[in-house]
């Protein structure tokens, strides 16, 4: 017994020491680890959220000066790592700026990184007085090329305003003298409000260097004549030429495409197409004296452009009239409708009123010198009604007597792609305006054919408008034809079949007309995704639903927008095509739903080029 | 054997070592565990939220109450503690340039305003829940005449007119003298742009500051912090 009690007490003590000697070696190292590593993961955290901002902080600047960018990614990373932040070191925070070119892709980058010394509490036990942490980030993007497309029709009088904020407030978005934007407004007729060009026809040659979007597009110094300025001397009047407004933002892309990258190399830039319409398409460009011609495959990416070369076929009525006998517009003596009623009819050489008459020229001089005899028709009719008016609206002439053009050549009543012949754009399309920038889009004459009765001019509808796309319903990707038949506007005849032909009692029947403008919406913007080879634009749609309704619809189909498979009714199930860039399409039924939409949009293409 | 009067010491040493030593210990572990876990959420946050901020709506006319975004906030933030226990705070600041100041309304060659030379709020939007002691890092001003939760009001007299996402017109941010950051935005050490040297921050363009506090973990006697904090500028 003794001998056992003498061996514990022998032994007593001995857990206190190896306690001891656990807590000296195994226990308050560990612990001591752990905190320390949790430190070193703070300030390691702490360094990438230094970092990553001060990655997009810089990444917002590219395109800009390489100092300025270099320069703000080091203050912004120090900015975001506190002098003694956890007890740490000085942070080192170092930016490379690298721009794009050829061989990278035009891929601009600006590389972040940062290093600090994570302090120790326990380690220095261990002679480690500090861990050196570090991190790095990368910001990057392509240059983007967007191509708004806005409406401007008469039912926008109470929305301008607001559109031309939200509008100008996405242009702003974009980084001047890096990425491309352009702008097209559309009303009877579309016209190229940036870049802002000279008064003259419009070159519809998609290998024209001089237009395209461009980078220039907002100065920050206010005054004529940057893409904000024009977009806020956009006036609303009209009906709704759609189409002419999606063509012609591709053909000024395709513009953009040549000047950049020639003709077939493939397009490493971001082209994208934002349409707003607060309508349904009521109208569309064709050619008058030449229906029956498609025109060449003159084309950048596939997309016909008219050239007409043949007078074909007129899609005019000639009509009981007098010969000689001036349009009642004229003898009002407006300065913008100054073409002869002769002058539609297929072959009025020889029953011109006035040959060489100052105020227009003959069909023939326009086939001569043109090729072409433009007219805007269409049934004007909000979806809701097809009893009004229709027919042909306006039409474009050569006059050689109008003052606010260049020379002989100057297209009075339709400029398309440059305006509508009002006078009052003749200071924004000099190259040095200064004063009376205003009214873009105003002006153009207003349809003398409505305005007195209705007079039907068209004698059928054309197989595709002015820039090839089919008035005929859409063929979808399944084979199955669906077209119109899926319109979601109120009212729209989607139940009538199309015909393509107007009938005798068209005076008051604009069904027809209406269905075709529709179509050409439906396959002009389907023709423009359909370039996957070179250009791959993307198009994103908005809607503004509260000026009597929009098509759900069709603008999720121009947009390809997959929702359009639940959200927009079971008949457009087959409508998205997975072969072709995917949009997305922005409902809105306020004005700040339409900021939203521009907002959004701007962050999808934005960070698209990340 | 065992004296018997020593019978029992052990028990009440363990408990003395246990109430005085051990549980002060273990509640102190525990809560600066917790809050360097939390402090490292709160990290997180700042840095997604302002990934969010920037990047998801650009900045310029976001929308901050939009459900999406409200949304994936409070799914980033849920772990460390937002909405209820957490306070983001997004701003929008510009340099006040002769260019800035002519867009606000500035006239004169070059033009001038009250706010020139200085750096201002074109948008202050505080979400979730107001932290007591939180002190916006790096100490700056916010705009004055505001609400409790630092935003102004409609029409305060100090920032003017302000809309439902704490964005405030351009002709008042250059204006108005409770829209000025203040002296210690130069902390920060982001500068305007110098033309001699081309550096700094363009004309026009914005810093992002997005900053976070939270509430901490608190145990009375042991661990008391006042507030869990972050801020980063994108």
């Amino acid at each position: 017994m003794s001998a056992i009690c003498r061996s514990r007490r022998n032994q007593r003590g001995a857990m206190m020491i190896l306690f001891t000697l656990m807590l000296m070696t195994v226990v308050i190292p560990l612990a001591g680890l752990a905190i320390d590593l949790t430190i070193m993961y703070i300030v390691q955290a702490k360094l990438w959220e230094a970092v990553d901002g001060a990655g997009l902080e810089a990444g917002r600047l590219i395109g800009t000066t390489s100092g300025s960018i270099q320069s703000l990614a080091v203050q912004a990373c120090q900015a975001n790592f506190p002098s003694g932040y956890w007890a740490s070191g000085p942070v080192t925070c170092t930016a490379v700026y690298n721009p794009g070119n050829v061989s990278n892709g035009y891929k601009y980058t600006v590389d972040v990184s940062a290093s600090v010394t994570a302090p120790t509490l326990f380690m220095k036990v261990f002679q480690v007085p500090g861990v050196i942490v570090s991190s790095s980030a990368e910001a990057s993007r392509r240059p983007t090329r967007v191509v708004m497309v806005l409406d401007r029709s008469g039912s926008m009088a109470a929305l301008v305003s607001t559109l031309q904020t939200q509008a100008s407030a996405f242009v702003k978005m974009f980084t001047p003298n890096f990425d491309e934007l352009g702008f097209v407004a559309f009303g009877n007729t579309g016209i190229v409000g940036y870049p802002v060009k000279n008064p003259g026809p419009y070159n519809f040659n998609p290998t024209d260097t001089t237009g395209g979007p461009d980078t220039s597009f907002y100065s920050q110094q206010g005054g004529c004549c940057d893409e904000v300025y024009a977009i806020n001397q956009m006036v609303s009047g009209g009906a709704t030429n759609m189409s002419e407004g999606l063509s012609l933002a591709y053909i000024e892309l395709q513009k953009a495409h040549y000047r950049d990258f020639g003709l077939t190399n493939v397009d490493i830039t971001n082209n994208v197409i934002v349409l707003f319409t607060d309508g349904v398409p009521n109208m569309f460009s064709a050619y008058l004296n030449s229906p029956d011609q498609q025109g060449n495959a003159m084309t950048v990416a596939g997309y016909p452009v008219p050239n007409v070369t043949s007078p074909g076929n007129s899609l005019l009525k000639t009509r009981p009239m007098p010969y000689n006998t001036p349009y009642p517009a004229q003898q009002a003596g407006s300065s913008e409708c100054k073409y002869n009623y002769n002058y539609l009819y297929p072959n009025p050489v020889s029953n011109n009123q006035s040959a060489g008459n100052a105020n227009g020229i003959t069909l023939a001089t326009a086939q001569a010198a043109a090729n072409q005899m433009i007219g805007i028709i269409g049934s004007g009719c909000a979806p809701s009604s097809f009893t009004c008016n229709f027919g042909l609206v306006q039409m474009a002439s050569l006059d050689t007597s109008y003052g606010g053009g260049s020379g002989s050549n100057a297209w009075s009543m339709h400029w398309i792609g440059n305006d509508e012949g009002g006078q009052t754009l003749t200071a924004i399309r000099n190259t040095n305006p200064v004063t009376n920038c205003n009214n873009l889009g105003n002006g153009h004459a207003t349809n003398p054919d409505f305005s007195n009765g209705g007079i039907p001019d068209v004698a059928s509808i054309p197989p595709w408008d002015l820039y090839g796309n089919l008035t005929t319903d859409m063929v979808d990707v399944t084979g199955a034809k669906q077209g119109h038949t899926v319109s979601s506007a109120t009212s729209f005849p989607k139940t009538t079949a199309y015909s393509g032909t107007i009938g005798t009692n068209d005076g008051n029947n604009g069904v027809q007309l209406n269905i075709a403008a529709w179509n050409t919406v439906d396959n002009a913007a389907n023709r423009i995704r359909s370039d996957m080879t070179t250009m791959k634009v993307i198009i994103y749609t908005i809607g503004y639903s509260g000026n009597g309704g929009t098509d759900d619809v069709l603008l999720a189909r121009v947009a390809n927008d997959p929702k359009q498979l639940t959200t927009y009714g079971s008949k457009n199930s087959t409508a998205f095509n997975s072969s072709q860039r995917q949009g997305q399409y922005f409902p809105a039924s306020t004005s700040n739903a339409i900021a939203d939409a521009f907002a959004k949009i701007a962050g999808m293409v934005l960070n698209l080029t990340r | 054997m065992r004296d018997p009067k020593r019978r029992g010491n052990t028990l009440i040493e363990f408990c003395l070592v246990m109430v005085f030593l051990m549980l002060p210990m273990l509640l102190f572990t525990y809560g600066v565990g917790f809050n360097l876990l939390s402090q490292l959420e709160v990290v997180q946050l700042c840095r997604d939220a302002g990934h969010l901020y920037v990047t998801l709506n650009y900045g310029q006319t976001v929308s901050l109450s939009d459900p999406l975004f409200t949304s994936v906030l409070t799914q980033i933030g849920a772990s460390a503690g937002y909405p209820a226990n957490a306070e983001v705070i997004f701003s929008k600041i510009v340099y006040v340039d002769s260019a800035t100041c002519a867009l606000g309304g500035g006239t004169g060659s070059p033009p001038s305003c009250a706010n020139s030379g200085q750096w201002v709020y074109e948008q202050y939007y505080s979400t979730g829940t107001k932290i007591t002691g939180f002190t916006p890092a790096p100490n700056l001003a916010t705009p004055s005449g505001g609400t409790g939760t630092g935003t102004c009001g409609l029409l305060a007299p100090g920032c003017g007119a302000v809309d439902s996402q704490g964005t405030f017109n351009t002709s008042d941010s250059v204006s108005k003298p409770g829209l000025a950051v203040g002296a210690n935005f130069s902390q920060l050490g982001i500068s305007s742009y110098n033309p001699d040297t081309a550096t700094g921050l363009p004309s026009g363009q914005a810093v992002f500051l997005v900053q976070v506090g939270a509430t901490p973990f608190n145990v009375t006697g042991v661990v008391s912090l006042v507030a869990l904090n972050d801020y980063a500028v994108f």
